[in-house]
């Protein structure tokens, strides 16, 4: 395996290698949670939490654990953390917690933070690993976030935002509710919204590859020209 | 003799797809031709002009969006001129999308609602599947239930007059009253040449039945639409209806009324039978039409809304490719044991159709003239009175 450096480690997982726009990884909870940007923050903090705590201390405890019985001493250590943090969002945050309800503890199975703990913190050192899941839990955070936003606005008109603590409103900006459609805060709507989130986000990806390997074709030419 | 080698198809036809659509087209403009004349006539003349103005609205809307996802190709052609970009969009026919999508919908709904919902009936219903010829899914009935989903509560069904008078289609239409009452046929005022005619409130185009049944008929003799489909689809439904009919000691007239309101009858002539979204052998097309009709009713009769057609389109465009695959290819095999296993499933299906009767209220033919009133029952808190007797 190539060794990669700490900056890309932490970088790649943002955009490039995005756990859910170009992996397609732990899908349920994005499409379940995302009818609002209150909930999505609260879902994206709670998996930012549970991946960098596992990643830790997956990574820290990788050369004593035996290959054969690694999986499950993965998910007894994700459920762990996973339970911490399902108490202390109901303590703190009750009004998030009864809104995302189920979609806490199942956090647990989540494919992104086992694929992480199997994929690299079993095999990298602890500070990677810490990177990595922080990398990756911002790359979630910000895909359900951009989910959220097109949801909530499609769906209820404009956006409003509540206090996760008190559950207090702290602002609400409704300037299409006339014209909202409620089918995009359903789980219909939020398939057709993720399918088409997807496909303008790879039509921007091929955009800037094309632009890219135009750039070099010139610069190349360029470099002809020069020698010549 | 010289053998002219061409790629297939060999039997060639003069009638392209284009003149084929463009009969259909013609089918459409009667209809609406009608719902013009009785909204003019029945209605107010705000009425009659709404029932122009969506129409345009809503072809306009269509052909323009398709219009702009034609522009990127075209573009990148030798030779773009206007002309080749209109001729993309008349072989594309989106504006018979935007024509059955506007007499899908009732008359008091908004513009901004018919553009909405031709954009999603053409965006996400059609050319995000690759365009005409490609869609899974009728893209008339996706824009109609992206409608039906969001903005339901908003319909009304009449609009009043610019004088400000009240029109006489305002409220429900009478199959949602119709199935409020309990399938109850005492509830069901509406005359029943009115019904036959069309005279009641309903979608813009729904309503003739008449009207329909004979386009239908002529549409399926010039071999526009497949009689098999629709021959089917109505067939179920009747047979349905007349098994939960029997319950209400007028099954005949209980099984009109429910093939004449609603939109049975428009989405067996012009949405089951759109030729790219149903199966191509001739038995796979009675299975389709009869799976059509089976859940239509079912969703009737046990489901939340009274209006199953849009729904029940939906479920079987999606089996479409399976009864193509488990039909297609096997020429060979005998008649009889397809008849069999065909026969076998639509059996099932009406036995599983006795079943819807235990929704529908029981009408006694002696009480004719008593108006439907809900029973209160009385309920007598138990009080410590009441427990001191009892233990005494």
């Amino acid at each position: 395996m190539e060794k990669q450096s700490k900056k890309s480690i932490f970088i790649n997982p943002l955009i490039k290698e995005n756990a859910i726009l170009i992996n397609l990884l732990g899908m349920c909870p994005v499409l379940g949670v995302t009818t609002s940007i209150n909930n999505a923050l609260g879902m994206g903090v709670a998996v930012i939490l549970v991946l960098f705590c596992t990643n830790t201390f997956i990574s820290l405890i990788r050369k004593w654990v035996p290959d054969e019985v690694r999986i499950p001493v993965f998910i007894v250590i994700i459920a762990c953390f996973v339970t911490m943090i399902e108490y202390l969002m109901k303590a703190f945050t009750p009004d998030l917690a009864s809104n995302l309800g189920l979609f806490i503890p199942m956090i647990t199975v989540n494919c992104i933070i086992l694929g992480r703990a199997e994929a690299f913190a079993s095999k990298n050192t602890v500070v990677d690993s810490m990177l990595d899941g922080l990398g990756t839990g911002i790359g979630f955070l910000g895909s359900c976030l951009l989910l959220a936003f097109f949801r909530e606005v499609l769906g209820t008109g404009g956006i409003s935002f509540n206090n996760p603590f008190t559950g207090k409103q702290l602002f609400s900006f409704l300037p299409l509710e006339a014209i909202k459609m409620p089918i995009f805060v359903q789980t219909s709507g939020a398939f057709m919204m993720f399918g088409l989130i997807l496909g303008v986000f790879f039509a921007i990806q091929l955009k800037i590859e094309e632009s890219k390997k135009l750039k070099e074709k010139k610069a190349k030419e360029n470099l002809a020209k020069e020698v010549k | 003799m010289k053998l002219a080698i061409n790629p297939n198809p060999y039997v060639r036809s003069p009638r392209s797809t284009f003149k084929i659509m463009m009969e259909l087209l013609l089918g459409l403009l009667v209809v609406w031709l009608c719902s013009i004349i009785y909204y003019f006539t029945k209605g107010n003349a705000k009425e009659g002009l709404f029932a122009i103005i969506n129409v345009l609205i809503s072809v306009l809307s269509c052909s323009l969006v398709e219009i702009l996802f034609f522009i990127p190709k075209w573009k990148q052609e030798a030779n773009h001129d206007i002309k080749s970009l209109l001729k993309k969009e008349l072989n594309s026919f989106g504006y018979i999308t935007g024509i059955i999508l506007a007499l899908l919908m009732p008359v008091g709904v908004a513009w901004w609602q018919i553009i909405i919902c031709s954009i999603v009936a053409i965006v996400v219903g059609k050319m995000l599947f690759g365009g005409f010829g490609h869609n899974i899914f009728n893209p008339a009935i996706v824009g109609r239930i992206f409608a039906l989903i969001c903005f339901n509560t908003s319909f009304s069904y009449g609009l009043k007059d610019f004088n400000g008078s009240e029109s006489i289609n305002a409220g429900a239409t009478i199959l949602t009253e119709w199935a409020g009452n309990g399938w109850d046929l005492h509830a069901f005022n509406t005359p029943k040449w009115d019904v036959v005619l069309g005279n009641y409130a309903g979608a813009l185009g729904e309503t003739f039945s008449i009207v329909l049944v004979i386009v239908g008929i002529i549409l399926c003799i010039r071999k526009v639409i497949d009689y098999r489909i629709c021959l089917s689809y109505l067939v179920m439904c009747s047979l349905s209806a007349l098994i939960v009919g029997c319950r209400t000691y007028y099954p005949i007239k209980f099984m009109i009324y429910q093939i004449c309101t609603g939109g049975i009858l428009f989405g067996a002539v012009f949405c089951l039978t759109d030729p790219v979204t149903s199966p191509t052998t001739p038995l796979g097309k009675i299975l389709f039409g009869s799976i059509a009709g089976f859940v239509t009713m079912l969703i009737r009769f046990r489901g939340s809304s009274a209006e199953g057609v849009a729904y029940s389109i939906l479920t079987v465009n999606m089996l479409t490719p399976l009864i193509d695959n488990l039909l297609a290819g096997r020429t060979t095999d005998k008649f009889k044991t397809k008849a069999i296993v065909i026969g076998a499933i639509s059996l099932v299906f009406l036995l599983i159709s006795c079943s819807y009767t235990i929704g529908v209220k029981q009408s006694d033919p002696d009480v004719n003239l008593k108006p439907v009133s809900k029973e209160v029952v009385e309920y007598h808190e138990p009080s410590l009175e009441n427990l001191e007797v009892y233990y005494e």
